[in-house]
């Protein structure tokens, strides 16, 4: 928004190609020129009154009034629009002053007010809430799709943050590493090795069926791999 | 003109009756209006930094001085007075930066012995 402040013939220029007008803004560049090197030798441009606070974000609307200044149009055919406040004063109660072939379309009100939209997220309470539910069911949606129940999901989850990652390093040790099947005394034993395929990590006792040791390995025998403390 | 007479105006007197009987001339100095009586100082109390102030006199709106506000309080020194008490306006404005002001005007008597001006600015409409 572009105004020309005229301090002599107390006149505000709305420059071109600008056509409407926001109460608020012009007010705010009127306390600007007030402000200016030249405007501080002149009496003031405007008074304003309103935006009291009635709750729940309204408030009063604005009501701006010219002291003995006009706000003038550029010349053109075109309808001008002020909008946003009520426009008051000016020169004989008129702050619009004539400009050739504009028509001023001045909005006022008697009982204006303003709704304040939060700058926050931009939602609403309620609207914050419907999102927060999709985005549980979308969750939802891909643990399943993962094959996981919630409670499963949440035990994952805790296991991903764990700092101590010590058990799932052992886990893909066991997985991956040598393992080797060595007899000790009468018994035979599942042996998985540490990375330097010398420490043995794991050892798992063989048993038959029947869950006797196993004497041989003959085809047929091994049948299960006992439980170990690990 | 000696220092006794700087920025004072000469009139020569015509010669009263009184003066014809003691066969002498009077010689009077007359003050004129736009000489200066003093300097005084106007001290600004409570105004916000970063406002810009001007003061003038009330009568004529003809400045003495303005400038910006560099702390809450501050003094005028020198300003020049014409007539005793002379009254002066002080106008005090904040829009061009955040946060903004409604322009504040108050006024002053300026005296021999100084005089103070207490600022209250408000907020402007948001």
């Amino acid at each position: 928004m572009a105004y020309s402040f005229d301090f002599d013939n107390r006149i505000i220029d709305v420059i071109s190609p600008q056509t409407d007008v926001d109460v608020q803004d012009l007010y705010e560049a009127c306390r600007e020129a007030e402000d200016s090197l030249i405007g501080i030798q002149y009496e003031g441009i405007v008074n304003a009154s309103g935006k009291e606070s009635l709750g729940s974000g309204v408030s009063i609307g604005l009501t701006v009034e010219l002291l003995d200044w006009q706000l003038r149009f550029w010349d053109g055919n075109y309808v001008a629009k002020i909008a946003g406040g009520n426009l008051v004063g000016g020169i004989g109660g008129d702050p619009v002053a004539y400009s050739p072939g504009v028509q001023v379309l001045l909005i006022q009100s008697a009982a204006s007010t303003v709704v304040q939209i939060s700058t926050g997220s931009g939602l609403s309470t309620e609207e914050h809430d419907q999102l927060m539910g999709v985005v549980a069911t979308k969750t939802d949606l891909l643990n399943k799709e993962a094959g996981l129940t919630p409670e499963q999901n949440t035990l994952l989850s805790n296991t991903a943050t764990k700092t101590d990652v010590a058990p799932i390093a052992f886990m893909e040790q066991v997985l991956k590493n040598k393992r080797e099947l060595v007899k000790s005394g009468s018994s035979w034993y599942l042996v998985v090795y540490g990375d330097d395929e010398i420490t043995p990590i794991l050892r798992k006792p063989l048993t038959d069926v029947s869950g006797s040791d196993i004497v041989d390995l003959i085809p047929g025998v091994l049948a299960r791999e006992g439980a170990s403390l690990v | 003109m000696t220092s006794r007479y700087r920025d004072r105006s000469v009139t020569r007197i015509l010669p009263s009756s009184k003066s014809c009987v003691m066969a002498g001339a009077w010689i009077s100095t007359v003050k004129h209006p736009g000489d200066v009586l003093f300097y005084a100082t106007l001290s600004i109390l409570n105004a916000v930094v970063g406002s810009r102030y001007r003061i003038a006199i009330a009568a004529t709106n003809v400045e003495l001085v303005k400038g910006n506000v560099s702390s809450t309080d501050f003094d005028l020194t020198g300003l020049p007075v014409y007539e005793n008490p002379m009254l002066v306006r002080v106008d005090i404005r904040k829009a061009s930066t955040d946060p903004k002001y409604q322009p504040f005007t108050t006024y002053a008597y300026l005296r021999r012995n100084g005089s103070s001006a207490y600022i209250s600015q408000q907020g402007a409409i948001v």
